[in-house]
C-alpha cells in the first residue's frame, strides 16, 4: 500500500463531474439534471487494478466513460500520465485514445455484426498506423491468438461465436492497440456463470503478461475482491470511501459500504448470517436527497447528514470516506462518544 | 474433493479450450474436415437472409412477378408486335384478337406493346425517386441522426413539415414547378420520399449509435467519417432496403396518379397512368383500355409490397431465429 | 412430511425451425410441504421449463410435454383440464417472474391487479377484497400500503415491484411458490431485501418454495435442497450443505470452483473449459463430457443413471457408477488423437 503511494499515479481524476440535462417540452429545454458524476476523485497507480463497485445507477460505468471521453465531462480533470485528457485535442486525443482502452458488458452489442473480427481488429490497428499489408494480418491473428482464440476465427463474423469467445474478441480488440490502461465496464455480467471464471483468468493473465493497469467496473462484490487491490465504493454518482481491498472487506468504515457487503450472499450454507438490511430504496439519480446521498438509507443518520454533504477526506489509517460520523463536521458539535460506539459496530 | 485441473499443454492455459468446442465450430469443421482452412470466410448474414427469403412463399411470388415485368421492360422490342406509339386510325378501340393480344387503343395503337414499354418507364420511374430518395434523404438522417443538437432539431421540424403533405400531393407541388414530363416525375417522386427516408434512416442511426461497437469505434480514435460509414450505416441497411422496396412502389403509383392527372408523360408516351387516362373514355365500350394498365399497376405494386414485406422478415434476425 | 409435488421423468420439448430441443429430458424430483428447492443452472439448462412445464404455462407450440408425471397433491398436472389447471394456478400454485416491470399490467393500478387475484381466487368482494389486498401489501412490507394501492406500477421501482408480484402471488395462499429469478435484475442490496423478506414469509406462511436461479450464493442462501440442470438434465441433488460441501459431479464441482469466494483467496478461479452447448446439436452420451476434464470413453456413448449417496445425494456420473477398464478409458486422449 505504502508502495503504490509513493508511485506516480497513471491516471488522476479530479473532481469528475458528469451532469445530464432533463429536458421537456417542444423546445427542449433544459428543466433539471441528473448529476450521474458528482465530484469524483481518485488515482489509478500503474500496474494495479482499481475497482468502481456500486449498483445500478451509482454512475460507475459513467465515469469511466467520462474519463476516456466517450462522454464529455461537466466538469472536472482528467490527467492519463501527466497529460490533460480534456485539453488534447486532434492527433494529440488519438494518440491518448489508443492507450486508454475498454472492454464493454455486452460482447454482442460491442461487435459490428457486419464485420469478421479480423477486420474490426486490422481497422483499429491501421488507424492507428500499427501495421499495413501481411503484417497487419499476421498481427491481428497473434492477439486472438493471446486472448485464446483461434487464428482462423478472424474470418469469421460475431454472430458465430459463443458469448465467451465474443468477449475474448472484445478483449483482442482492446488489447491490438498496445494500450498501458484499461477500462472493464462490468466485463463478465452478461456472461453464464461457467464462462465468467475464464474471462477473469484472462484479463489476469494479459494484466502480468503486458504490464496493464485496469479500471474494473463491477456491481460484483465478490469478484472485485477477487480481481481489485483498490476499491472505490460510489452512491448516486458520489465516491462514498476508497480503500484497499482488505481494508474495505475487512472493516468498511462507510455505513453503506458496510450493508453492500453485508448483503452478497454466502456461497457457504452452513454460514448464513445476520446482515444489515437497508430500509427503502435507491432514490433517482434526477431528485437526490440534500445533504449526504445517502442519509434517506442510513441506519446513523444524524442531523447534520440531512444538510452538509460529506467530503471525501483521508482518514489516519490513510483510507478515503466521506462520511459525518468518520469526519464530524467542524460547526457540528455532536455527542463524539455516541458516534464512535456507532463506528464500533 | 477432487480438484478440477485441466489437462493440457501450456499453450492452452488461458482457456484455449473454449475455442475448440463451440458449437458453431462442431458443424462447421466436422463439413469441412479436421484442419482448418486459413482463411476460410465467415458465414456472411446476407447468405441466410437470401435462403430466408427464398422459403417465404409471398416474397417467392413478388419476386416472380417483379421477374416478369423486368423480362418485359427489357425485351420489350423483342416481344412486343406493334409500335407503340404508332397510330392506326383504321384499327380504332378495337378488342383483344390474335393480332391485338390486349386491343387496341382510340387511336388504334397496339394496348399489349404499349403496356410493355410502358413498364419500362414504371420501373425506370421506381428505381431513379428511389435513388433521388436514397442519395439526399439517407445522408440527411445520418448527419441529422448522428451529430444531433441543433442541426436535428432545425431539420426534423423541416422534415415534419414536408410529412405533414400527403406524398403525392408533396410531388405535384414539385411538379408543378419544375413542369410536367417523365423526367420531372422521377425528381418529383424522388423528393417526395426524401423525408420518408431522412426520418428512417434518423432513426435508425440513433439506435445504432447507442450500441458498443461504435463506442469501442471512437475509443480506439476512429473518425466519425468511418464511424458512420463502416459502422453505422451498414446496420441501418437492413431499413433501408425494405422501405425502398415499398418506396418503388409506392413511387410507381404515384407516378401513375401523375400521369393520370396529365401532370407525367405526355402522349404519345406509353405510360401505365397516362394509358389509364386516356383509357377512362371509353371504359363503357372498351373497358380493356383501362382494365388491363390497372391490372399491370396493381400487380407491380403488389410485387414489390410481396418482396418488401418478406425483406421485412428475412432481414429480422428475430424472425429469422438463430 | 408429505410430498406436495412429485415430477417424475418429465420430457418436454420445444419444435423449432431448427429442429427439436429437448429443453427438459427425463426429469424427476419432489418438493415437500414447506420445503425450499432450489434449481441452479445456466442460461439454457431447462430450470425455467420445468417451472413453466409445471404450471403448463408453455405456448403450445412449439413446447409439448411429451411425457412423464407432474403429480400435485395425487392429481397429474399434466392430465389435468384446462377449468381445473386455471384453478390450481393462483390457488395452490404460483409463481413470480424475474422481471417485475412485465409481469405488472401497466394499465391497471397495483390494488387492481391484486384485488382481481384476490377476488378470483378468494371469493371475496367489495371492501373485503381490498382490505386483504392492503394487508397484502403490508405483508410484504410496502409503506404506507392503504394509499401505494391506488398507485400504478411505473411509479413502483423494481424492488417494490417484486414485493407487489409476491403480494399477488401470496394473497391466495398458495401451497407452492415458484420463483424464477426472483432477484437477478435487482440490485444487490435490494436482493437482499427481497431474500429477507422470502424466507420471513416462508416461515410465517409455511409455503413451499421452488427457487430457480443461476446465482449459486442466492441458491446457498436460500434452499434447502438443490437441483444441479445441465442440458435438460438434473446432475446432481441433494441437500444444499451436502451440495456445497462435498459436491459430486464435475459440473457442480466446477460452478462452485469457478465463482470467486468472499471468504477464501485464491491465485486463479476454477474454471470450465469450452461453453453451453448449443440445444440442436447437443453431445451424446452425457452432455457434459465435452467440457469434462474426467470424461471417459462411456461418457460420449451413454447417459449415467443416478446414483443414490447417503441422505438421498444423488449424481448422475459415471466417475461413481460402475463400469469396465475399457469404458473408462480416459477420454482427452482419444480425442486428442483424433484430432491430430
Amino acid at each position: 500500500m505504502s508502495g503504490t503511494a509513493e508511485r506516480q499515479p497513471m491516471l488522476q481524476v479530479t473532481n469528475l463531474k458528469k451532469y445530464f440535462p432533463i429536458k421537456t417540452g417542444v423546445f427542449s429545454r433544459t428543466t433539471g439534471y441528473v448529476k450521474a458524476v458528482d465530484d469524483v476523485s481518485f488515482d489509478i497507480y500503474p500496474g494495479e487494478t482499481f475497482a468502481l463497485v456500486g449498483e445500478s445507477g451509482c454512475g460507475k460505468s459513467t465515469t469511466g466513460r467520462t474519463i476516456l471521453r466517450l462522454q464529455n465531462a461537466t466538469g472536472g480533470q482528467v490527467i492519463f500520465k501527466g497529460e490533460d485528457v480534456y485539453a488534447a485535442t486532434g492527433d494529440r486525443m488519438r494518440v491518448l485514445r489508443k492507450d486508454m482502452q475498454i472492454v464493454f458488458q455486452d460482447p454482442y452489442s460491442a461487435l459490428n455484426p457486419r464485420m469478421t473480427i479480423g477486420a474490426a481488429i486490422r481497422e483499429i490497428m491501421r488507424v492507428h498506423g500499427m501495421a499495413t499489408g501481411n503484417e497487419l494480418h499476421e498481427k491481428a491473428e497473434r492477439v486472438l491468438e493471446t486472448c485464446g482464440l483461434q487464428r482462423h476465427h478472424a474470418s469469421r463474423y460475431p454472430h458465430e461465436f459463443s458469448g465467451g469467445q465474443r468477449q475474448r474478441v472484445v478483449i483482442a480488440r482492446a488489447l491490438a492497440l498496445n494500450p498501458s490502461l484499461i477500462v472493464a465496464d462490468e466485463p463478465i455480467s452478461a456472461l453464464d456463470v461457467s464462462i465468467q471464471s475464464q474471462i477473469i483468468n484472462l484479463l489476469e493473465d494479459l494484466q502480468d503478461e503486458f504490464d496493464l493497469t485496469f479500471l474494473f467496473i463491477s456491481h460484483d462484490l465478490s469478484v472485485v475482491k477477487h480481481m481489485a487491490e483498490r476499491v472505490g465504493v460510489m452512491y448516486l454518482g458520489k465516491l462514498v470511501e476508497v480503500a484497499g481491498k482488505r481494508e474495505l472487506y475487512e472493516n468498511p468504515l462507510h455505513p453503506y459500504s458496510q450493508a453492500l457487503l453485508s448483503a452478497i450472499p454466502v456461497s457457504d450454507p452452513a454460514r448464513r448470517q445476520e446482515r444489515i438490511i437497508l430500509k427503502g430504496d435507491v432514490p433517482s439519480p434526477a431528485n437526490p436527497p440534500s445533504g449526504c446521498p445517502f442519509h434517506t438509507r442510513c441506519p446513523y443518520a444524524m442531523d447534520v447528514c440531512r444538510s452538509v454533504v460529506p467530503r471525501l477526506r483521508r482518514t489516519d489509517s490513510g483510507r478515503h470516506v466521506a462520511c459525518h460520523l468518520i469526519h464530524p463536521p467542524e460547526q457540528h458539535n455532536g455527542d463524539l462518544s455516541t458516534v464512535e460506539t456507532r463506528i464500533a459496530h | 474433493m477432487e480438484t478440477n485441473e485441466i489437462p493440457g499443454t501450456g499453450t492452452q492455459s488461458r482457456g484455449y479450450e473454449e475455442a475448440e468446442i463451440p458449437a458453431v465450430d462442431l458443424e462447421d469443421d466436422v463439413s469441412t474436415g479436421t484442419v482448418a482452412p486459413r482463411r476460410r470466410r465467415g458465414v456472411s448474414e446476407w447468405h441466410q437472409v437470401g435462403k430466408h427469403l427464398l422459403r417465404n412463399r409471398g416474397a417467392v411470388i413478388g419476386l416472380l412477378i417483379i421477374g416478369i415485368f423486368v423480362i418485359g421492360a427489357v425485351f420489350a422490342p423483342v416481344l412486343t408486335t406493334h409500335n407503340p406509339i404508332q397510330n392506326n386510325l383504321t384499327m380504332r378501340l378495337q378488342s383483344p384478337s390474335t393480332t391485338h393480344w390486349l386491343g387496341t387503343d382510340a387511336l388504334g395503337r397496339d394496348l399489349y406493346s404499349r403496356m410493355l414499354y410502358g413498364s419500362r418507364i414504371s420501373l425506370n420511374i421506381g428505381l431513379i425517386s428511389v435513388v433521388i430518395g436514397v442519395a439526399v434523404g439517407v445522408p440527411i438522417g445520418a448527419i441529422s441522426g448522428f451529430y444531433g443538437g441543433k442541426l436535428d432539431i432545425f431539420t426534423q421540424r423541416i422534415i415534419d413539415i414536408m410529412i405533414a403533405f400527403p406524398g403525392i400531393l408533396l410531388a405535384i407541388i414539385v411538379v408543378t414547378v419544375l413542369g410536367v414530363g417523365v423526367q420531372n416525375v422521377m425528381i418529383a417522386t424522388g423528393i417526395a420520399s426524401v423525408p420518408i427516408y431522412a426520418r428512417l434512416v434518423r432513426g435508425s442511426v440513433l439506435a445504432a449509435k447507442e450500441q458498443s461497437y461504435v463506442e469501442a469505434a471512437r475509443a480506439a480514435g476512429l473518425g466519425d467519417a468511418s464511424i458512420v460509414f463502416r459502422h453505422i450505416l451498414p446496420n441501418c441497411l437492413a431499413p433501408i432496403i425494405v422501405q425502398s422496396t415499398f418506396q418503388i412502389a409506392t413511387s410507381i403509383l404515384w407516378a401513375a396518379g401523375l400521369g393520370f392527372l396529365g401532370l407525367g408523360a405526355q402522349a404519345p408516351m406509353p405510360e401505365w397512368g397516362a394509358i389509364l387516362s386516356d383509357g377512362r373514355a371509353y371504359i363503357r365500350t372498351a373497358h380493356h383500355l383501362t382494365t388491363y394498365p390497372g391490372l399491370a399497376i396493381l400487380f407491380m405494386v403488389l410485387g414489390f409490397n410481396l418482396l418488401g414485406d418478406g425483406l421485412r422478415d428475412a432481414l429480422d434476425p428475430r424472425s429469422r431465429g438463430n | 412430511m408429505s410430498e406436495l409435488l412429485q415430477v417424475r421423468n418429465l420430457e418436454m420439448s420445444y419444435y423449432t425451425e431448427g429442429g427439436r430441443v429437448r429443453a427438459v429430458d427425463g426429469v424427476s424430483f419432489d418438493v415437500e410441504q414447506g420445503e425450499v428447492v432450489g434449481i441452479v443452472g445456466e442460461s439454457g439448462c431447462g430450470k425455467t421449463a420445468v417451472s413453466l412445464s409445471i404450471l403448463r404455462l408453455l405456448p403450445s407450440p412449439p413446447a409439448k410435454i411429451e411425457g412423464g408425471e407432474i403429480l400435485f397433491e395425487g392429481q397429474d398436472l399434466v392430465k389435468l383440464s384446462g377449468e381445473r389447471l386455471r384453478r390450481i394456478r393462483g390457488d395452490d400454485i404460483a409463481m413470480i417472474f424475474q422481471e417485475p416491470m412485465t409481469s405488472l399490467n401497466p394499465v391497471y393500478t397495483i390494488g387492481n391487479q391484486l384485488i382481481e387475484a384476490i377476488r378470483l381466487h378468494q371469493q371475496l368482494e367489495g371492501k373485503a377484497a381490498r382490505n386483504r389486498a392492503i394487508e397484502m401489501l403490508k405483508l410484504v412490507g410496502i409503506p404506507r400500503a392503504d394509499e401505494v394501492i391506488d398507485e400504478y406500477p411505473h411509479r413502483f421501482s423494481g424492488g417494490m415491484r417484486q414485493r407487489a408480484m409476491i403480494a399477488m402471488a401470496l394473497s391466495c395462499d398458495p401451497k407452492l411458490l415458484i420463483a424464477d429469478e426472483p432477484t437477478t435484475a435487482l440490485d444487490v442490496t435490494i436482493q437482499a431485501q427481497i431474500l429477507e423478506l422470502m424466507r420471513e414469509l416462508k416461515e410465517r406462511l409455511h409455503t413451499a418454495i421452488i427457487f430457480i436461479t443461476h446465482d449459486l450464493s442466492v441458491i446457498a442462501e436460500m434452499s434447502d435442497r438443490v437441483l444441479v440442470m445441465y442440458a435438460g438434465k438434473i446432475v446432481e441433488q441433494g441437500s444444499v450443505v451436502d451440495l456445497f460441501h462435498d459436491p459430486q459431479h464435475p459440473y457442480t464441482q466446477g460452478l462452485i470452483g469457478s465463482r470467486p469466494s468472499m471468504d477464501v483467496e485464491r491465485e486463479r478461479l476454477e474454471f470450465i473449459p469450452g461453453s453451453v452447448p448449443n440445444p440442436l446439436h447437443m453431445p451424446g452420451g452425457c452432455p457434459f463430457h465435452p467440457r469434462c476434464s474426467h470424461a471417459m470413453e462411456i461418457c460420449r456413448r451413454e447417459m449415467p443413471g443416478e446414483k443414490q449417496g447417503e441422505n438421498e445425494h444423488g449424481v448422475r456420473c459415471w466417475l461413481h457408477l460402475d463400469k469396465s477398464d475399457d469404458q473408462a478409458r480416459p477420454l482427452r486422449a482419444a480425442v486428442g488423437a483424433a484430432e491430430e
